[in-house]
Protein backbone atom coordinates (compact mmCIF):
# COMPACT_ATOMS: atom_id res chain seq x y z
CA UNK A 1 0.00 0.00 0.00
CA UNK A 2 1.17 3.45 -0.89
CA UNK A 3 -0.27 6.46 0.90
CA UNK A 4 0.21 10.04 -0.30
CA UNK A 5 -0.88 13.19 1.51
CA UNK A 6 -1.66 16.12 -0.78
CA UNK A 7 -2.38 19.62 0.40
CA UNK A 8 -5.85 20.96 -0.15
CA UNK A 9 -6.13 24.16 1.92
CA UNK A 10 -9.68 25.49 1.99
CA UNK A 11 -8.73 29.16 2.01
CA UNK A 12 -12.22 30.53 2.29
CA UNK A 13 -13.11 28.73 5.52
CA UNK A 14 -9.66 27.80 6.88
CA UNK A 15 -7.50 30.93 6.75
CA UNK A 16 -4.44 29.34 8.43
CA UNK A 17 -4.53 26.17 6.34
CA UNK A 18 -2.19 27.45 3.63
CA UNK A 19 0.61 28.29 6.06
CA UNK A 20 0.01 25.07 7.98
CA UNK A 21 0.51 23.11 4.77
CA UNK A 22 3.68 25.08 4.01
CA UNK A 23 4.91 24.42 7.56
CA UNK A 24 4.53 20.67 7.02
CA UNK A 25 6.51 20.94 3.78
CA UNK A 26 9.25 22.95 5.48
CA UNK A 27 9.40 20.24 8.14
CA UNK A 28 9.54 17.62 5.40
CA UNK A 29 12.57 19.33 3.96
CA UNK A 30 14.28 18.57 7.27
CA UNK A 31 13.06 15.00 7.52
CA UNK A 32 10.17 15.36 9.96
CA UNK A 33 7.18 15.64 7.62
CA UNK A 34 4.94 13.04 9.27
CA UNK A 35 5.86 14.22 12.76
CA UNK A 36 4.82 17.75 11.81
CA UNK A 37 1.71 16.42 10.05
CA UNK A 38 0.65 14.70 13.27
CA UNK A 39 1.52 17.69 15.47
CA UNK A 40 -0.46 20.10 13.27
CA UNK A 41 -3.58 17.98 13.63
CA UNK A 42 -2.99 17.39 17.34
CA UNK A 43 -2.63 21.11 18.10
CA UNK A 44 -5.22 22.36 15.64
CA UNK A 45 -7.35 23.99 18.34
CA UNK A 46 -4.36 26.03 19.55
CA UNK A 47 -3.66 27.76 16.23
CA UNK A 48 -6.85 27.61 14.18
CA UNK A 49 -8.29 31.09 13.85
CA UNK A 50 -5.25 32.70 15.49
CA UNK A 51 -3.31 35.54 13.89
CA UNK A 52 -0.07 34.21 15.35
CA UNK A 53 -0.54 30.70 13.96
CA UNK A 54 2.77 30.95 12.08
CA UNK A 55 4.61 31.49 15.37
CA UNK A 56 2.98 28.36 16.77
CA UNK A 57 4.08 26.41 13.67
CA UNK A 58 7.65 27.57 14.27
CA UNK A 59 7.43 26.46 17.88
CA UNK A 60 6.10 23.04 16.89
CA UNK A 61 8.94 22.62 14.42
CA UNK A 62 11.48 23.67 17.04
CA UNK A 63 10.11 21.01 19.38
CA UNK A 64 10.73 18.46 16.61
CA UNK A 65 14.37 19.45 16.58
CA UNK A 66 14.65 21.19 13.23
CA UNK A 67 17.20 23.82 12.30
CA UNK A 68 15.10 26.78 13.39
CA UNK A 69 16.65 29.45 11.22
CA UNK A 70 16.28 27.29 8.16
CA UNK A 71 12.68 26.37 9.01
CA UNK A 72 11.68 29.96 9.73
CA UNK A 73 13.23 31.21 6.51
CA UNK A 74 11.46 28.45 4.60
CA UNK A 75 8.07 29.26 6.11
CA UNK A 76 8.37 33.05 5.99
CA UNK A 77 9.71 32.95 2.47
CA UNK A 78 6.86 30.77 1.23
CA UNK A 79 9.32 28.31 -0.26
CA UNK A 80 6.67 25.63 -0.76
CA UNK A 81 3.69 27.87 -1.50
CA UNK A 82 3.78 26.79 -5.14
CA UNK A 83 3.91 23.12 -4.21
CA UNK A 84 0.86 23.54 -2.00
CA UNK A 85 -0.94 25.38 -4.78
CA UNK A 86 -0.01 22.65 -7.27
CA UNK A 87 -1.45 20.02 -4.92
CA UNK A 88 -4.60 22.08 -4.61
CA UNK A 89 -4.91 22.43 -8.37
CA UNK A 90 -4.37 18.72 -8.86
CA UNK A 91 -7.12 18.00 -6.34
CA UNK A 92 -9.47 20.42 -8.05
CA UNK A 93 -8.76 18.72 -11.37
CA UNK A 94 -9.48 15.36 -9.74
CA UNK A 95 -12.87 16.64 -8.62
CA UNK A 96 -12.04 17.30 -4.98
CA UNK A 97 -14.26 19.98 -3.46
CA UNK A 98 -13.94 19.44 0.28
CA UNK A 99 -11.69 17.76 2.81
CA UNK A 100 -10.75 15.13 3.52
CA UNK A 101 -11.03 13.51 0.11
CA UNK A 102 -9.42 10.25 -0.93
CA UNK A 103 -8.58 8.54 -4.20
CA UNK A 104 -8.01 4.83 -3.85
CA UNK A 105 -6.49 3.62 -7.10
CA UNK A 106 -8.32 6.56 -8.57
CA UNK A 107 -11.70 5.77 -7.05
CA UNK A 108 -13.16 8.66 -5.03
CA UNK A 109 -14.01 8.40 -1.36
CA UNK A 110 -15.06 11.71 0.19
CA UNK A 111 -15.42 12.91 3.74
CA UNK A 112 -14.54 11.36 7.07
CA UNK A 113 -15.54 7.78 6.32
CA UNK A 114 -15.53 4.79 8.66
CA UNK A 115 -12.87 2.11 8.31
CA UNK A 116 -15.37 -0.22 6.67
CA UNK A 117 -15.69 2.17 3.71
CA UNK A 118 -11.93 2.16 3.21
CA UNK A 119 -11.77 -1.58 3.49
CA UNK A 120 -14.46 -1.96 0.87
CA UNK A 121 -12.66 0.38 -1.53
CA UNK A 122 -9.27 -1.21 -0.95
CA UNK A 123 -10.66 -4.65 -1.54
CA UNK A 124 -12.36 -3.37 -4.66
CA UNK A 125 -9.06 -1.89 -5.85
CA UNK A 126 -7.22 -5.10 -5.17
CA UNK A 127 -9.83 -7.17 -6.98
CA UNK A 128 -9.95 -4.82 -9.95
CA UNK A 129 -6.24 -4.19 -10.26
CA UNK A 130 -4.81 -7.67 -10.35
CA UNK A 131 -5.61 -11.37 -10.41
CA UNK A 132 -7.47 -12.67 -7.38
CA UNK A 133 -5.21 -13.63 -4.56
CA UNK A 134 -7.43 -16.38 -3.23
CA UNK A 135 -6.89 -19.81 -4.67
CA UNK A 136 -9.88 -21.82 -5.68
CA UNK A 137 -9.90 -24.86 -3.43
CA UNK A 138 -8.99 -28.18 -4.93
CA UNK A 139 -12.13 -29.73 -3.57
CA UNK A 140 -14.10 -27.78 -6.14
CA UNK A 141 -17.53 -28.90 -4.98
CA UNK A 142 -17.22 -26.00 -2.57
CA UNK A 143 -16.91 -23.40 -5.31
CA UNK A 144 -19.33 -21.85 -7.75
CA UNK A 145 -18.47 -20.00 -10.95
CA UNK A 146 -15.34 -19.94 -13.08
CA UNK A 147 -11.92 -20.56 -11.59
CA UNK A 148 -10.41 -17.63 -13.53
CA UNK A 149 -13.09 -15.08 -12.65
CA UNK A 150 -11.74 -11.55 -11.95
CA UNK A 151 -13.38 -11.44 -8.54
CA UNK A 152 -13.37 -14.24 -6.00
CA UNK A 153 -15.44 -14.16 -2.85
CA UNK A 154 -14.49 -16.57 -0.14
CA UNK A 155 -16.88 -17.01 2.74
CA UNK A 156 -15.69 -18.36 6.03
CA UNK A 157 -18.69 -19.45 8.05
CA UNK A 158 -20.09 -22.02 10.33
CA UNK A 159 -23.51 -23.61 10.31
CA UNK A 160 -24.78 -22.25 13.56
CA UNK B 1 -57.65 68.04 7.63
CA UNK B 2 -60.05 65.14 7.22
CA UNK B 3 -58.35 64.28 3.93
CA UNK B 4 -54.94 64.11 5.63
CA UNK B 5 -56.37 62.02 8.43
CA UNK B 6 -57.80 59.58 5.88
CA UNK B 7 -54.45 59.32 4.09
CA UNK B 8 -52.77 58.79 7.43
CA UNK B 9 -55.10 55.93 8.26
CA UNK B 10 -54.48 54.34 4.84
CA UNK B 11 -50.72 54.60 5.31
CA UNK B 12 -51.02 53.06 8.73
CA UNK B 13 -53.16 50.24 7.38
CA UNK B 14 -50.72 49.50 4.54
CA UNK B 15 -47.82 49.59 6.98
CA UNK B 16 -49.53 47.11 9.25
CA UNK B 17 -50.41 44.86 6.34
CA UNK B 18 -46.87 44.95 4.96
CA UNK B 19 -45.26 44.19 8.30
CA UNK B 20 -47.68 41.45 9.21
CA UNK B 21 -46.45 37.89 8.83
CA UNK B 22 -49.13 36.98 6.30
CA UNK B 23 -48.61 39.98 4.01
CA UNK B 24 -47.07 38.53 0.88
CA UNK B 25 -48.40 40.99 -1.71
CA UNK B 26 -49.00 44.70 -1.19
CA UNK B 27 -52.53 46.08 -1.48
CA UNK B 28 -53.57 46.76 -5.05
CA UNK B 29 -55.56 49.96 -4.67
CA UNK B 30 -53.43 52.47 -2.91
CA UNK B 31 -53.17 56.23 -3.24
CA UNK B 32 -50.11 57.37 -5.15
CA UNK B 33 -47.15 58.45 -3.06
CA UNK B 34 -48.34 56.99 0.19
CA UNK B 35 -47.23 53.38 -0.06
CA UNK B 36 -43.59 53.79 -0.90
CA UNK B 37 -42.32 53.50 2.64
CA UNK B 38 -43.78 50.13 3.58
CA UNK B 39 -42.88 48.71 0.19
CA UNK B 40 -39.31 49.92 0.61
CA UNK B 41 -38.94 48.36 4.05
CA UNK B 42 -40.11 45.00 2.78
CA UNK B 43 -37.67 44.94 -0.16
CA UNK B 44 -34.75 46.12 1.93
CA UNK B 45 -35.24 43.20 4.28
CA UNK B 46 -35.31 40.82 1.33
CA UNK B 47 -32.20 42.35 -0.14
CA UNK B 48 -30.04 42.10 2.97
CA UNK B 49 -31.03 38.59 3.93
CA UNK B 50 -29.24 36.44 1.33
CA UNK B 51 -25.97 38.38 1.07
CA UNK B 52 -24.28 36.66 4.02
CA UNK B 53 -24.37 33.22 2.45
CA UNK B 54 -21.34 31.18 3.53
CA UNK B 55 -18.90 30.18 0.83
CA UNK B 56 -18.96 26.66 -0.52
CA UNK B 57 -16.14 24.32 0.46
CA UNK B 58 -14.18 24.97 -2.72
CA UNK B 59 -11.28 27.34 -2.12
CA UNK B 60 -10.79 30.71 -3.73
CA UNK B 61 -8.86 31.36 -6.89
CA UNK B 62 -6.76 28.30 -7.60
CA UNK B 63 -3.99 29.52 -9.84
CA UNK B 64 -2.30 27.51 -12.52
CA UNK B 65 1.29 26.79 -11.68
CA UNK B 66 3.56 24.05 -12.98
CA UNK B 67 4.13 21.24 -10.46
CA UNK B 68 7.40 21.57 -8.56
CA UNK B 69 10.27 19.14 -8.87
CA UNK B 70 9.00 15.95 -7.29
CA UNK B 71 12.11 15.01 -5.39
CA UNK B 72 10.19 16.51 -2.48
CA UNK B 73 8.38 13.25 -1.91
CA UNK B 74 8.22 13.27 1.87
CA UNK B 75 4.41 13.21 1.58
CA UNK B 76 4.58 9.60 0.39
CA UNK B 77 4.56 6.44 2.47
CA UNK B 78 5.01 2.94 1.07
CA UNK B 79 6.24 1.58 -2.22
CA UNK B 80 5.36 3.20 -5.54
CA UNK B 81 4.92 -0.34 -6.85
CA UNK B 82 2.19 -1.14 -4.31
CA UNK B 83 -1.00 -2.56 -5.83
CA UNK B 84 -3.11 0.04 -4.01
CA UNK B 85 -2.40 3.76 -3.79
CA UNK B 86 -4.41 6.00 -1.50
CA UNK B 87 -4.14 9.72 -2.10
CA UNK B 88 -5.57 11.93 0.61
CA UNK B 89 -6.38 15.53 -0.22
CA UNK B 90 -6.67 17.46 3.03
CA UNK B 91 -5.68 20.54 4.94
CA UNK B 92 -4.63 20.72 8.58
CA UNK B 93 -7.40 22.99 9.76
Amino acid sequence: MQYIFKNFPLHSIHPQAQKAAEAAECAGEQGVYWEMHDQLFATQKQWAGKDDAVDIFKQLAAELGVDQDRFNACLDGGKYADKVTADLQEGMNAGVRGTPAFRINGVALSGAQPFSAFRQQIEFALAGGQAPTQEVPADSYRSLGKADAPVVITEFADYQ
Amino acid sequence: MKKYALIGIIVLAVLLAACGPTATTPATSKPAGTTEKPAATVTSVEETAPTTKPQATAPDRPTEVPPPEQSENWNVQGSPDAPVTIIEYSDFQ
